[in-house]
């Protein structure tokens, strides 16, 4: 593999490129900003359209909606799914202690100390309103001229306008359209014998249910190669369309390498972390 | 020869109590905006209200002064800018000096500055454009954790402040261009919990 070698973005690269500032967002631009050529398929956009954006515009539009930030991180804390409700739960633990460091400082103020704790709360949810407002919308602005290219554009999927309304960002759609064609499913199925080595290899991968929805979806793509996705076979095939759709001549960019190996060398592809040298980011 | 710093203790409540009343004879009046002079000394303007004259109905303060409204936050904005630029005046020619004492001055002016950007905070009728500047420069000085700003950084937040005293209602598209350049120098805006919400996002939107 030569040094800088042609990259493949997965979702993973491209949001933490979009919308990360700290030492693993700027890992992941610089390996995007030094590789010869870099490309991202246009699924990538929608995932990340309807994954980590859509978490920011959800936040924006949360801290707009309840113009407090006590009430935020109360929405915050009820949101977290199961599977990782102890980890969200840290997090936010770290997240209320800087936010009482930062109301301390403004309660020094004659003015904020006193005033209604309701006047404070507002100002201190403005803070992160904002953040969340400019995370959203300059990533939304970057997307695609981050990349040296963006392909396989799928005609499906309409990236649509970020809108704003009262104070409110909003997209027209996050999904696949209810009826219309479908225009991945036909791109994969024109490879029936990678489609088939996924299969094999996903058979040996321990059981997990996003693998097996994964195998699910894949061949049900042999038996029937002409059959539309619908959405939730869409976002189920995930990691198998990076592997499917990038180029020999490139590698595959990800910082989830662990589910993306196994996928890639069925394919004879490879596999690079652009955040490998990075410390995890701390959560003190 | 070096201007005197504004006094730290300068509070906004002050401007905001413009209702006392004064009493001539079979006429009240109230006091309206004030204009700052100079020197700590302020103008009583008329109020355009009286001068409408029904002076049979006493009027409060809200009935001038809506709270909500953009126009008297403006003018608040305007005075607590004007002071906040003072600081970063008396600031600027004290933080190239060689003494340690005059540096250290330099450096409190820059707390007295932070306390004025806080109470720009309050003022969240103006608009987002204003709020990000302001909300972006409070938190850049937090960030550098008690490290004095350097000259270059100074400039650079004495023009964003001139930006928004000029266009207050400026878009939140441009207020971004200004952050952009107040970023150039090493002045990081985000706010302190950025890191903390970001991981809580990548933890929950599961891609």
């Amino acid at each position: 593999m030569s040094e800088n070698p042609s990259v493949f973005l997965d979702t993973t690269v491209l949001a933490n490129a979009l919308l990360r500032r700290d030492a693993v967002g700027r890992a992941c631009l610089e390996s995007i900003q030094k590789a010869k050529f870099s490309e991202t398929p246009h699924y990538a956009l929608k995932e990340f359209k309807a994954g980590p954006l859509y978490a920011w515009i959800w936040l924006h539009n949360k801290f707009q909606e309840t113009q407090s930030l006590a009430s935020t991180v109360a929405a915050m804390s009820r949101i977290a799914g199961t599977a990782r409700r102890n980890l969200a739960g840290s997090i936010l633990g770290a997240f209320n202690q800087i936010l009482e460091t930062e109301k301390n400082k403004f309660t020094t103020l004659a003015e904020f100390a006193n005033t209604p704790n309701r006047s404070l709360d507002e100002v201190l949810s403005d803070r992160y309103r904002l953040l969340s407002r400019r995370r959203v919308h300059d990533a939304w602005r970057r997307r695609r001229t981050i990349v040296s290219q963006v392909s396989y554009p799928l005609k499906c999927f309409v990236e649509g306008e970020l809108l704003m309304a009262n104070g409110k960002f909003n997209f027209e759609r996050l999904t696949c359209p209810q009826k219309g064609p479908c225009a991945l499913g036909p791109l994969l199925a024109s490879q029936p014998e990678s489609l088939a080595k996924l299969i094999e290899v996903l058979e040996k991968l321990p059981p997990k249910n996003e693998n097996e929805q994964r195998k699910k979806v894949l061949k049900s793509l042999l038996r029937k190669p002409k059959e539309p996705l619908d959405n939730n076979q869409c976002r189920s095939l995930g990691d198998a369309v990076f592997a499917l759709l990038c180029p020999s001549s490139s590698v595959i960019s990800t910082t989830n390498v662990k589910d993306h190996l196994p996928l890639a060398q069925a394919l004879n592809k490879e596999v690079v972390d652009p955040t490998n040298k990075v410390a995890p980011p701390s959560q003190t | 020869m070096t201007k005197l710093a504004p006094e730290s203790n300068f509070s906004l409540t002050s401007l905001y109590q413009t209702s006392q009343e004064i009493s001539t004879g079979s006429e009240v009046a109230r006091r309206g905006p004030q204009i700052e002079t100079g020197g700590g000394l302020y103008l009583v303007r008329p109020s355009p209200v009286f001068d409408k004259g029904n002076t049979s109905e006493l009027l409060t303060a809200s009935d001038i002064y809506h709270e909500s409204t953009n126009e008297s936050d403006i003018f608040k904005a305007h005075l607590v800018i004007r002071r906040a630029r003072t600081f970063l005046e008396v600031s600027l020619p004290l933080s190239y000096a060689e003494s340690a004492l005059d540096r250290m001055r330099a450096d409190d002016q820059i707390q007295g500055f932070s306390n004025e950007m806080r109470r720009l905070s309050s003022l969240r009728s103006i608009g987002d454009g204003f709020l990000m500047i302001v909300h972006s420069v409070i938190n850049g000085i937090e960030n550098r954790q008690g490290l004095p700003l350097s000259q270059e950084q100074i400039r650079n937040v004495d023009k964003s402040l001139k930006l928004i005293y000029e266009k207050p209602r400026l878009t939140f598209e441009d207020a971004l261009l200004a952050v952009e350049d107040l970023e150039t120098n090493g002045f990081s805006t985000d706010p302190e919990g950025v890191s903390q919400l970001t991981e809580w996002i990548d933890t929950v939107s599961d891609v």
